[in-house]
């Protein structure tokens, strides 16, 4: 039974040998040990900075490298500057070089020491827009000292891969856009450039979308949490049992009291540290939900002790308990007065999701601090700006409807133009003279959700 | 009775420190930091067109110990040692530090009216130089990967599925979204190197490439739990930033570092934060 895997064993040990020796002899030692290339751009078609990095032989100094380029490279622009170091210590070394269709041809002058790190960073190297993985050849010519005697060698067959993806369908736009002549005008009027440069505009919209919709998700789910979490705390603070408003009113005063910006720092860094760990959305929504329950739970208590009192007496005449009370006559009332500043405090949470950025959340505003970071340019800004207000201006114009109307329910009148342009004098001089008395005024409860 | 009395008065006590304490701050504006000035009898500055006439002002990321960092309110570090030094060589006698973030550097020397000079342990690098004008190289840095005790790092591999902290806007940056991001890595984006080590701390991220100078003052401390997990030789040197508008200060400050590295004050600088002196 326990033969089988012996042999295995001894079969695997046999092929790596064989393996081994196979490799001794096809791969004489290299002058270069462990070479990498990498580069800057993920996609093709752009100027791209590539940057070789390697370990040179311990008993050879190199002195030129040949960097041959796949087919269709084009290096007519190419810069470069080469580094070499002995351990972490920078060593000078003069380097020249041409490139020639797509060879990139060096020359080190000392040669590069034994056993010290090579690194070469080659500039605007325009890569072909198909993506894919391909060969950077690199032929080099080296002084061996391993003999005593100074051999100059010549190698030819070493290749390192690197790869990119094709050219994405923005970036293609985008690069469209940089030959058209009227947008090279526009870039150059320098506000124009700065804030509104339309190849930004393109390139950053796939990137900054992932970030909005993270921000819906969030708010998707907090806001439904907060609006349960509010009612719960407003109904505590305003309960006949003295510990239960305590505590509400604790949460309430500490939450109003504290910046969104710290109460996210504590959540993501602080009990973290401390060894309290959730997922990392989990934890952003439930910040976002415990922040908006707390002024939630004074919109609700406003708007509910705004009713008034004899509408209680009214609803407990008819035999009406508490809870009957409140679920049949102070609720429904409630539900409309409370429903503008409701859809402002989902405004105000919709764009505290901004904070986020600060803990590395990969929402709107770190998506676009990013690009900007990248390319000193502030368009990425107007397009999450336009992001915002895909979601705000409507809930905008939401809530200034529902006050006109709230107002045409509780005064008679709205107190705005907006009602008497869309509902004509009429609907108004009706309102009135159905119900000329009722000008109790709800307001306390509108500037109830102001944040410092 | 009694024990509410102490309670009171400790709670009187603590506003009225919180309140004093807010107040000097308040006195003293938090952005702008005065550096240790030195009074010298070296010839009066040139026309350098600074922002403050005979005052050098420095933007700086003062979250990069040790090379700037605030301590009691005041900038310090080797870059505002070798700035001041720099600055006295060329008859400026006030270096004013003012913290910055630091990917917001090179557009607000652009343009212009806030700071005369980037002094953020800045590396030179060829795409920046098409942006503003660096100083000789004043410092020579490399990367290094910061891990939490225990964490080991050989190769980019290692860091497959796991999250990079960065600083947005630096070298470190560069080096993890061209190494490790194709290797499998998340690269997260902070403001500042402080936030970085913060979230490696608070186990947010894997990771935290960033200078190596800087990771070491960080890791400094054992109560952080956290280690420099590997070395990356990149060669990469330091310069001070300057507008491209204004070549008599690059001179001044090119001519001045040539004096502080002939006198042997940079040696002194140098072994201040450093322990050795530098290698030649």
């Amino acid at each position: 039974m326990d033969r089988s895997p012996r042999a295995v064993q001894r079969l695997l040990l046999v092929l790596a040998l064989a393996a081994a020796m196979l490799f001794a002899v096809v791969a004489p030692a290299l002058a270069l040990v462990n070479p990498q290339v990498t580069l800057d751009q993920e996609q093709g078609g752009s100027p791209t900075r590539f940057t070789f990095v390697a370990i040179t032989d311990k008993d050879a100094s190199i002195t030129g490298m040949d960097f041959t380029f796949p087919p269709g490279f084009d290096l007519s622009s190419v810069s470069f500057d080469t580094v070499t170091l002995e351990g972490l210590v920078r060593r000078p070394v003069n380097v020249t070089g041409a490139a020639a269709g797509e060879t990139l041809s060096l020359k080190f002058a000392p040669s590069v020491e034994p056993s010290s790190t090579l690194r070469v960073q080659i500039h605007d190297v325009l890569t072909t827009n198909e993506g894919g993985t391909f060969p950077l050849k690199i032929a080099y010519s080296t002084e061996s000292t391993a003999t005593g005697t100074r051999v100059l060698s010549h190698r030819t067959d070493d290749t390192v891969k690197f790869s990119y993806t094709s050219l994405s369908f923005a970036e293609g736009i985008s690069h469209n856009l940089d030959k058209n002549s009227f947008v090279a005008g526009w870039n150059n009027v320098k506000a124009l450039g700065m804030f509104f440069k339309p190849q930004l505009v393109v390139t950053s919209i796939p990137t900054v979308i992932t970030g909005w919709y993270l921000a819906l998700v969030w708010i998707a789910f907090a806001f439904p949490i907060a609006i349960v979490g509010g009612l719960s705390f407003a109904f505590m603070k305003m309960s006949k049992i003295p510990p239960l408003r305590w505590i509400a009113a604790a949460y309430i005063n500490v939450i109003r009291g504290t910046p969104l910006f710290l109460q996210i720092f504590v959540a993501f860094i602080g009990l973290r540290i401390a060894g309290f760990r959730v997922d990392d959305n989990v934890t952003a929504v439930a910040v976002l939900a415990m922040n908006s329950s707390a002024y939630l739970a004074e919109i609700f208590r406003a708007g509910i002790q705004s009713i008034n009192k004899g509408q209680f007496e009214a609803a407990s005449s008819l035999g009406m308990n508490y809870a009957q009370s409140m679920q049949y006559v102070i609720i429904p009332q409630t539900v409309k007065r409370v429903l503008p500043t409701m859809t402002s405090e989902f405004i105000l949470l919709f764009k505290d999701t901004a904070l986020f950025a600060a803990v590395g959340r990969p929402e709107l505003m770190y998506q676009a601090q990013n690009i900007v970071a990248n390319t000193g340019n502030m368009t990425p800004f107007v397009v999450i700006a336009a992001f915002y207000l895909i979601v705000t201006i409507p809930l905008i114009n939401v809530v200034g409807r529902l006050e006109a109307r709230l107002a045409v329910s509780e005064h008679g009148q709205s107190p705005t133009e907006k009602t008497k342009r869309r509902g004509g004098r009429l609907m108004n001089e009706l309102a009135q003279s159905v119900d000329p008395y009722r000008a109790t005024a709800p307001d306390s409860i509108h500037d109830d959700n102001e944040r410092g | 009775m009694v024990k509410y009395g102490k309670f009171v008065a400790l709670i009187t006590v603590a506003v009225v420190a919180v309140a004093a304490f807010a107040l000097v701050g308040c006195s003293q504006p938090a952005a702008t930091t005065p550096a240790p000035t030195t009074t010298s009898t070296a010839a009066p500055a040139a026309d350098l067109k600074l922002v403050t006439p005979g005052q050098l002002t420095a933007g700086s990321d003062t979250t990069f110990p040790p090379f700037e960092s605030i301590v009691g309110g005041v900038a310090q570090g080797f870059d505002v040692d070798l700035l001041t030094a720099i600055a006295k060589e060329a008859g400026i006698t006030k270096v004013v530090f003012s913290s910055e973030i630091f990917d917001s550097l090179i557009p607000t020397l652009k343009a212009g009216g806030k700071f005369d000079v980037i002094a953020s342990g800045m590396t030179i690098k060829p795409e920046r130089k098409l942006e503003i004008d660096f100083t000789d190289p004043y410092f020579d840095s490399n990367q290094s990967v910061a891990m939490k005790t225990g964490g080991t790092y050989t190769a980019p591999a290692d860091l497959k599925g796991k999250k990079v902290g960065v600083q947005s806007g630096t070298t470190g940056a560069s080096w993890a979204v061209e190494n490790l991001k194709p290797a499998g890595a998340t690269v997260i984006q902070f403001k500042d190197t402080a936030s970085c080590f913060a979230a490696l701390q608070a186990g947010n991220v894997d990771a935290v490439i960033n200078d190596l100078p800087v990771t070491a003052e960080y890791v400094k401390d054992p109560s952080k739990g956290l280690i420099m997990a590997a070395q990356i030789p990149t060669g990469e040197q330091y310069g001070f930033g300057v507008s491209k508008d204004n070549p008599a200060l690059l001179k001044a400050l090119n001519d001045g570092l040539a004096k502080v590295r002939a006198s042997g004050e940079y040696d002194t600088i140098y072994t201040k934060y450093f322990g050795t002196a530098p290698s030649k």
